[in-house]
C-alpha cells in the first residue's frame, strides 16, 4: 500500500550531508570535466561544461546548502532546469557517489529553507528534497 | 593596423570571422566585421572629470576626426585591472574596447546560445559562445559597451573641442 506513495529519488552527498532531487529530473552522472570559465554575474554559476557537443551551465549549490566549507567536488550529477516551458541541463557538483532512492515525500515541516520541496525519512538520515528552481531563485534575489 | 577589407569577403564563406582578444585571463571573441581598426594605447587622451562618473570610459580617441569613447574592458566585464596594450575601434557606434592583447583572427563555425541558466549582464554583454581549438569563448555583443544613454550622458559631459570640430570637417 504504501509503495503507491514513494517516488525515485537521487540522493547526492556535498561533504557530511546528502541531498536529494527527483530522479526524473536527473539525466546523469559524470565526471569532472573542464569547466570553461568566463566573465558573468548569476550568482552560484561558475561556469560551462561542453559535453557531447552540448554547453551545459555548471551551478555550484554546495555554497548554499553546506556553506563555503563544503569538501572538492567529486562528480557532476546532471539535472534538468525548468525555464518556462522548456529545460535545461544543469552540471551540479557534489562530493562523491551518488545513490538511487525509492521513499515516500514526506511534507515539509518545521522552519525549511523554501527550496525544500519536503523529506525523505530513511534508516539513518533525514534527507531534503531539493527544488533547484527555487534555489537558483533565491539566490539571485 | 586597419583590418582588410576581406572580411566582408570572409563573412560570406562558411565560418564566422572573428577576432580573438584577451582580458587577464580571459579570451574573448568579436565580429570581425564589428571592428574597424584595431590600434595601440598611443593617442588616448584622458577625459577628465571624476574617475567614478563614467565608470568604465576615462580616455577617447581620435580616429580620421571620429572621436571614440574608450571603453576599458576590465571594468565592463568587472574583472581585475590587467595590463592593456591594445584598443578595438567599432564600427557601428563611436566605442573603442580597451583590452589586454590581440590574440588571432580566425573563423568560428557557429555562434552556440548561451544557456539560460546565465541571468546576469552577461545576457547583454555575450550574443553566445563559440568553440575555438578546444576552448569555449564568450562572442561580446559590441551594443552592450555603451547605451546610447551613455554615449548621450559623455556628448553632453564631454562636447567635442574645436580642434577636434575642425578635424572632423576637414577629414
Amino acid at each position: 500500500m504504501s509503495n503507491s506513495a514513494t517516488s525515485s529519488f537521487v540522493l547526492f552527498p556535498l561533504g557530511r550531508k546528502r541531498f536529494a532531487l527527483p530522479a526524473e529530473r536527473v539525466t546523469e552522472l559524470a565526471r569532472m570535466d573542464r569547466v570553461h570559465e568566463f566573465p558573468s554575474t548569476t550568482p552560484l554559476v561558475n561556469g560551462v561544461l561542453v559535453r557531447r557537443g552540448e554547453v551545459i551551465p555548471v551551478c555550484d549549490i554546495a555554497p548554499v546548502l553546506v556553506g563555503r566549507d563544503a569538501p572538492p567536488r567529486k562528480f557532476y550529477l546532471i539535472a534538468k532546469r525548468r525555464f518556462d516551458t522548456t529545460d535545461e541541463d544543469t552540471a551540479i557538483p557534489v562530493t562523491g557517489d551518488c545513490e538511487l532512492s525509492n521513499s515516500e515525500l514526506l511534507p515539509r515541516t518545521g522552519d525549511l529553507a523554501p527550496h525544500v520541496n519536503g523529506l525523505l525519512s530513511l534508516p539513518d538520515e533525514i534527507v531534503e528534497v531539493i527544488d533547484l528552481e527555487k534555489l537558483m531563485m533565491e539566490d539571485a534575489r | 593596423m586597419r583590418l582588410p577589407r576581406y572580411k566582408k569577403r570572409a563573412q560570406r564563406a562558411s565560418g564566422y570571422p572573428v577576432i580573438l582578444f584577451t582580458i587577464g585571463d580571459n579570451m574573448f571573441a568579436i565580429g570581425a566585421a564589428n571592428v574597424n581598426e584595431i590600434q595601440s594605447l598611443q593617442g588616448l587622451k584622458p577625459i577628465g572629470g571624476h574617475p567614478r562618473q563614467f565608470g568604465k570610459v576615462r580616455h577617447t580617441v581620435t580616429r580620421e576626426g571620429h572621436r571614440y569613447w574608450v571603453v576599458d574592458g576590465n571594468v565592463h566585464f568587472g574583472m581585475m585591472p590587467t595590463h592593456s596594450t591594445r584598443v578595438l575601434l567599432l564600427g557601428s557606434s563611436p566605442v573603442a574596447l580597451k583590452v589586454d592583447a590581440i590574440v588571432r583572427m580566425t573563423e568560428i563555425a557557429r555562434v552556440l546560445p548561451l544557456p539560460r541558466a546565465f541571468q546576469g549582464e552577461e545576457r547583454n554583454w555575450y550574443i553566445g559562445l563559440a568553440i575555438v581549438d578546444d576552448s569555449l569563448v564568450p562572442v561580446v555583443n559590441p551594443e552592450s559597451f555603451l547605451s546610447h544613454y551613455d554615449m548621450s550622458a559623455l556628448e553632453q559631459s564631454f562636447p567635442v573641442s574645436v580642434p577636434e570640430e575642425v578635424a572632423r570637417v576637414t577629414a
